[in-house]
């Protein structure tokens, strides 16, 4: 530290104050959850990476630069290079498909590039084509990388004296031998067309009409074209073909495989495949259609270990919308009280009300003993388990069997409530979501200290800041033992203070140093917030989910029939029935 | 006038000692934003005071705290009948400090939303500013007296820290001279009586004719500003209130002609500053601070601390200098609100530890008290990491009412921790269980950050210095399992440094595959990958020996006395992996002797390079470069603790070795460990006599030997016992 000669003391200054910014994944469900929950299952497949063309076309660039342009006075760096054949196929898709993008979306830039396509100009200068502010390498790189496109660092030789070390750049990176196959495969369709030699030269001009017919042959929505010579390569790679043992990629090839089962019988029964009929599939093991009509899902003997896997996914969900309710039910609750603010005592006490209590009874069907908040999960739970003692493995199972997704108590009932536009402000808001949180936990119960348990609690790597059912679980029981033997009003203090509120406040530091990312304000006991704040993004599903399908569409093993329904190409059920990969590691 | 950032405060240089109080702290604000400060991320010790009743409430809430009791004090300080309330921050750093003197707590809400006045008087001791020094002399002697109430291991542990301040700043502890009419700042406390009686005296001088007065709570009978009105009756009183905020009795105002309302407009911030202001005809001026406009804050119930400002004035009018400003409010328009001034709210906990403390010879020593009609059955101590569901010790102690007791740990029962531990007391009192709150232990080794030991980030810790590898290990293992472990130990490599500069590279562009796949093991993970621990094995002694090549043995070929720090830094990692994982059953007993001596004779002596030439050892190699200057190689031996550390490991690896059932085929039998490994002993000691040296000193090695972290007081006893 300098000396200054003199120092003025600093008097009477008023304080400044944190501006509150964008808040999601306000508790850190999401990120530190069912994201990391969802690498493991699908790995390599993210909520934007859909498009399988990509997973050819970008190392096809990589190659096609290196030979073509790298070293070559006009050369670009390996990043613009990328762009610029990124512009060019985004143009060449537009193109093919008059003035729209492929079908199933997810063509980076094309919104940009259907406009100037409008102007019917007869070529383009790639350089000036408006494009994506992100280019689809940055979204699909990580993957890229993590399916083996790339030579890592471990099979680089390294030099044993360090001073010779030469500092690498990303122009520097180099195709694994999987990696070429895949350019190669991809250049076999694209290789000879003229647009796709202009893209390298110093002009990077070419005519529309070129790349519409690189549109045609190296499309997003081609690829499932049978005489594309990548695509059975993609598949290989998607279903782990070549992969190496104790990896994830085995993992994933299970839950495509999963997602292909399941395909197959919604759509006998003419069903639609999507993100609720999956994860009821895999969590109830039964879909009940608006109809009446119900599917009961019998997961094949090899597929039945990743469903489960998937199942303990779902506990995190319904746990997730369960303290995220109560955080939007809180925050709204908080906001109407102004600058004076809440306790959560207060909050906790409305779980007391007479209307509570009332409106409980027509949700649930059934009467209450009592003020809501002086009953216990036990008395819930003995309706459903006869002499209920102990929530245990075995209550647990037999609470499972009992507890269908057809109940009012059921989750996927409670979860509806709790993402109803007036849930915020509604009187049960805070008792639903303990609802929830108590019949998620109960019906897990089952699973603790199981290897999927274990697995499932594998993902809190952070005692302090990560919350999965196999952690909350342990803090009610360090907190009340049987907790569930508490009142609601003791546990949802609990769980405001702990879980929601105090989680919240920790995660805004995790997401900004100055924690700006941050509601709630706590003074004491006293809760403030903005007046008027809401928060309603409750719950983030099953984000990849939708990209894994979209891939398996690309990869010509899923279509839509006219009626929109998916079903199984012939590929599909081909694939399906040999099961590949289905002896990888568990 | 700007708005100020709290955190700005903390700007400066690293504090050697930082106190602070509070009535209300929040340990997961203070770390994540407070604790990262430059002058607080380094600072040698910090301490907490926080008022005990309102902590005893927060320890209900289970806090989420990393560093608490670890890497600073958190002192509960009891006080009654009113409660511990100053917002008082005494900086000291080397050159100079700072006094921070404001309404708010050391929370989230004080520091980062609320609308507080902040006030700081910082000072560099070249200055010579004595009315600054004046104030850090009234803050220090301020903690002394909180310290003072504080539990007993918790003020001795203060006291001595405080004993050191006042040591290594000798004018903290002298009076202040200048009579108070002579100064424009003081530091009013409440420890020194009330402040009502010393604000008389000082406000008569000033013959006030108006007072503005700022604060969240007021007396319930208004009581506090009726004796004003009482005292100056020609005086107008102008009350500052938040609507629905404001804890005010707007009864007792409606007979008192005097006094007026207004409140700031357009504030959406809830107003928890403290102030009172006058200007009169023969002066002006202020208290500010953590007093509210009561009479347990001013008449001296509670511990406060405040600022008496003399010629305020222009600093009053700032306030409201057109970012806020002030408009009349009808009484009858106002809505109090219904949150009342801090008291000692609600109950104790039934069984509370008032504090635990962990001494560095596996002592315990707990504090606690009870309020159960009869002794509990029993009583016992738990001990639990954060992540931990059950205790890893569980200790029976006497049931007393209230106590003091110690208790001695099983050895190595926390060898593997590296974080906070947290401790629970449960009672059984007529076949009921009671738990405690959970209080943090007091790491008192830890408490002390030494300049050099801290880092930002664990990864590049290890990266610069190879420091808390073990303990990252684990981390990752937990995390990741032990394959993240191997492949981690596959690619790490700890900077090299001989002071040349050509260590210090560009970070590489990385290509690394990242698998999520994780097995079904519960996160006890080294237990149950017994099947993997052959390839950890594998991966320590590659490791090792790529580290002996690419590191140990480059700077044995430079010579550079400027490498000795690097060299050591490496070497000890390597000593301490294997012996980590030796003592965890990865790495047998020969690896570790072997290769430990290999480590001992680059370091010294020399070595034999695979088919090539004989290699000094970096000492010897040192030494040649200096052209036999012993006395600087002995002075960067000294700075270093060079020999120490060597002959430290040495040590330890002799009593590895030492088998007392042992028949050797050759030689004469070993009676103790000082006799085995005896090529190797004689090599340590011609290198050090050969480089003209002296051998280091017992404690010295002592140091060494506790930096192994995991060696018992009975080990490192028995081990020092062997120094020939």
């Amino acid at each position: 530290m300098t000396k200054p000669s003199t120092l003025e003391p600093i008097l009477l200054r008023w304080s400044e104050h944190v501006p509150v910014s964008d808040v999601q994944d306000p508790l850190g469900l999401s990120l530190r959850g069912s994201a990391r929950l969802a690498s493991r299952l699908l790995y390599c497949i993210t909520s934007i990476t859909p498009r399988a063309r990509y997973f050819s076309f970008i190392p096809w660039c990589v190659q096609n630069w290196q030979k073509k342009e790298k070293g070559r006075p006009f050369a670009v760096g390996l990043s613009d290079a990328i762009a610029l054949r990124e512009r060019a196929l985004t143009l060449g898709c537009v193109a093919h498909h008059d003035g729209k993008p492929c079908t199933g979306g997810a063509l980076v830039g094309s919104d940009n590039v259907a406009i100037w396509f409008r102007k019917g100009l007869p070529d383009v200068d790639l350089r000036k084509l408006p494009f994506a502010k992100n280019p689809a390498l940055a979204a699909y790189f990580t993957s890229l990388v993590n399916l083996g496109f790339f030579v890592v660092e471990d099979e680089t030789t390294t030099s044993e004296e360090s001073e010779d070390e030469v500092t690498q750049t990303f122009d520097d990176i180099k195709l694994s031998p999987l990696g070429t196959e895949l350019a190669k495969a991809y250049a076999r369709r694209v290789g000879r067309l003229d647009s796709v030699a202009q893209v390298s030269t110093m002009r990077r001009r070419c005519t529309v009409s070129s790349l519409s017919l690189w549109g045609s042959r190296g499309g997003l929505c081609e690829l499932a074209d049978a005489s594309s010579p990548d695509r059975n390569l993609l598949r290989d790679i998607f279903f782990a073909r070549n992969a190496r043992e104790e990896t994830s990629h085995f993992v994933r090839s299970r839950s495509l495989l999963l997602i292909l089962h399941l395909a197959r019988s919604l759509s006998k029964q003419n069903a639609q495949l999507d993100e609720q009929a999956f994860g009821l599939a895999v969590y109830f093991g039964e879909i009940d259609f608006d109809d009446g009509d119900k599917l009961t899902v019998k997961w094949p003997l090899p597929l039945l270990d990743i469903a489960t896997r998937w199942r303990m996914f779902y506990f995190h969900h319904y746990m997730s919308v369960a303290l995220e309710g109560a955080f939007a039910w809180l925050v709204t609750q908080t906001a109407e009280t102004g600058l004076r603010g809440t306790t959560i005592k207060q909050l906790c006490g409305t779980l007391n009300s007479p209307s509570v209590r009332k409106e409980l009874a027509t949700i649930l069907g059934r009467k209450l003993e009592g003020p809501f908040g002086t009953l216990t999960p036990m008395s819930l739970l003995e309706d459903y388990v006869d002499g209920f003692e102990s929530l245990d493995a075995n209550t647990s199972k037999i609470l499972d069997d009992a507890m269908r997704p057809t109940l009012e108590i059921s989750e996927t009932y409670l979860e509806d409530l709790i993402r109803a536009r007036t849930f915020p402000q509604s009187r049960v808001g805070l008792a639903i979501p303990m609802l929830l949180l108590c019949i998620t936990l109960s019906r897990f119960a089952q699973w603790e200290g199981t290897p999927y348990g274990n697995w499932l609690a594998s993902v809190s790597t952070d005692p302090y800041v990560d919350i999965v059912p196999p952690a909350l679980n342990g803090g009610l029981t360090r907190r009340f033992g049987a907790w569930w033997k508490s009142s609601w009003v003791e546990l949802a203090e609990f769980v405001l203070s702990k879980y929601v509120v105090q989680q919240h406040q920790t995660m805004s530091y995790e997401k900004t140093a100055k924690g700006d990312r941050c509601l709630l304000q706590v003074d004491g006991d006293r809760i403030t917030t903005r007046p008027n704040e809401v928060y309603e993004q409750i719950g983030m599903g099953n984000a990849r989910f939708h990209s894994a399908v979209r891939i398996l569409k690309d990869l010509g093993l899923l279509s839509d029939n006219a009626d929109g329904i998916t079903s199984l190409t012939e590929d599909g059920a081909q694939l399906l029935d040999d099961r590949p990969a289905i002896q990888g590691p568990v | 006038m700007k708005y100020l950032e709290f955190s700005s405060f903390f700007d400066g240089e690293p504090a050697n000692i930082a106190c602070m109080s509070t009535f209300q702290f929040d340990p997961d604000y203070f770390e994540r934003r407070l604790l990262r400060s430059p002058a607080l991320s380094k600072a040698r010790r910090i301490i907490i005071f926080v008022d005990a009743h309102q902590w005893f409430q927060r320890l209900r809430q289970e806090l989420p705290a990393r560093w608490l009791n670890r890497r600073y004090l958190v002192a509960p300080v009891q006080h009654s009948p009113g409660v511990f309330h100053p917002k008082l921050t005494l900086l000291l750093s080397q050159s100079g400090g700072q006094v921070i003197c404001g309404s708010n707590n050391l929370t989230r809400a004080g520091c980062s939303s609320n609308l507080e006045l902040l006030n700081s008087s910082p000072f560099t001791f070249d200055a010579n500013d004595q009315d600054a020094l004046n104030i850090a002399r009234e803050a220090f002697a301020f903690f002394e007296r909180a310290a003072e109430q504080t539990d007993g291991e918790i003020t001795r542990v203060i006291g001595e820290w405080l004993n050191d301040a006042g040591a290594l700043y000798p004018w903290l502890r002298e009076p202040v001279t200048a009579p108070p009419s002579k100064r424009r700042v003081l530091l009013l406390s409440t420890y020194n009586g009330s402040m009502w009686d010393r604000l008389v005296k000082h406000l008569d001088a000033d013959k006030p004719n108006n007072f503005l007065v700022i604060s969240p709570f007021h007396d319930s009978d208004s009581n506090i500003c009726r004796r004003v009105a009482r005292q100056w009756p020609s005086a107008k009183i102008e009350l500052v209130i938040q609507q629905g905020c404001t804890s005010l009795a707007v009864g007792p105002l409606r007979k008192m002609r005097t006094v007026r309302l207004s409140e700031l407009a357009g504030v959406s911030r809830r107003v928890h500053a403290k102030l009172l202001a006058w200007r009169g005809t023969k002066g002006q001026g202020c208290l500010a601070g953590s007093a509210n406009f009561t009479s347990a804050a001013l008449d001296g119930r509670n511990v406060e601390a405040s600022l008496l400002i003399a010629e305020a004035d222009e600093q009053v009018r700032a306030l409201f200098d057109g970012h806020l400003s002030r408009r009349s409010i009808a009484i009858d328009d106002f809505e109090p609100g219904d949150v009342s001034e801090p008291t000692i709210e609600g109950e104790l906990p039934p069984l509370r530890i008032n504090s635990a403390l962990l001494a560095l010879n596996n002592e315990f020593r707990i504090s606690f008290s009870h309020d159960f009609p009869s002794p509990p059955s029993a009583l016992r101590l738990t001990l639990r990491t954060p992540g931990e569901n059950r205790p890893r010790v569980s200790i029976n102690v006497t049931s007393k009412a209230k106590g003091t007791q110690s208790v001695k740990l099983p050895d190595g029962v926390l060898s593997d921790t590296h974080g906070t531990l947290l401790a629970t007391l449960i009672g059984e009192v007529n076949g009921v269980r009671i738990e405690s709150p959970t209080a943090w232990v007091i790491q008192e080794s830890h408490l002390t950050f030494e300049p050099g030991s801290g880092s930002s980030s664990p990864r590049s810790r290890i990266e610069d210095s190879g420091d808390g590898l073990p303990a990252y290990l684990d981390a990752l293992g937990k995390q990741d399992g032990i394959t993240a472990v191997i492949e981690y130990l596959g690619h790490l490599t700890i900077r090299f440094d001989d002071g040349g500069g050509s260590g210090q590279s560009l970070r590489k562009f990385r290509l690394r595959i990242r698998d999520p796949f994780s097995h079904d093991n519960a996160p006890t993970w080294l237990i149950n990958s017994k099947d993997k621990s052959d390839d950890l094995e594998a991966a320590i002694y590659e490791f090792v020996e790529r580290h002996e090549r690419q590191r140990l043995l480059r700077h044995v070929s430079r010579g550079n006395v400027n490498g000795m720090e690097n060299f050591l830094d490496i070497f000890l990692t390597l000593i301490r992996l294997l012996h980590v994982y030796y003592r965890r059953g990865v790495v047998k007993k020969a690896q570790l002797i072997h290769r430990g001596c290999r480590l001992i004779e680059i370091a010294m002596v020399g070595c034999k390079r695979e088919e090539e030439e004989t290699l000094d050892g970096y000492l010897t190699s040192v030494y040649k470069h200096l052209d036999g200057d012993r006395h600087l190689l002995q002075e960067v031996c000294n700075e270093t603790n060079y020999l120490a550390e060597i002959r430290g490991t040495f040590l330890v690896l002799q009593s590895i070795r030492f088998d007392p059932q042992e028949r050797p085929k050759f030689g004469p039998r070993a009676i103790r460990p000082r006799d085995v490994l005896p090529k190797w002993a004689k090599a340590v000691k011609s290198a050090v006599t050969g480089c003209g040296l002296k051998e280091p000193a017992a404690d010295r090695i002592r140091k060494a030997l506790d930096s192994f972290e995991v060696l018992s007081e009975g080990e490192i006893k028995r081990v020092l016992a062997e120094l020939p």
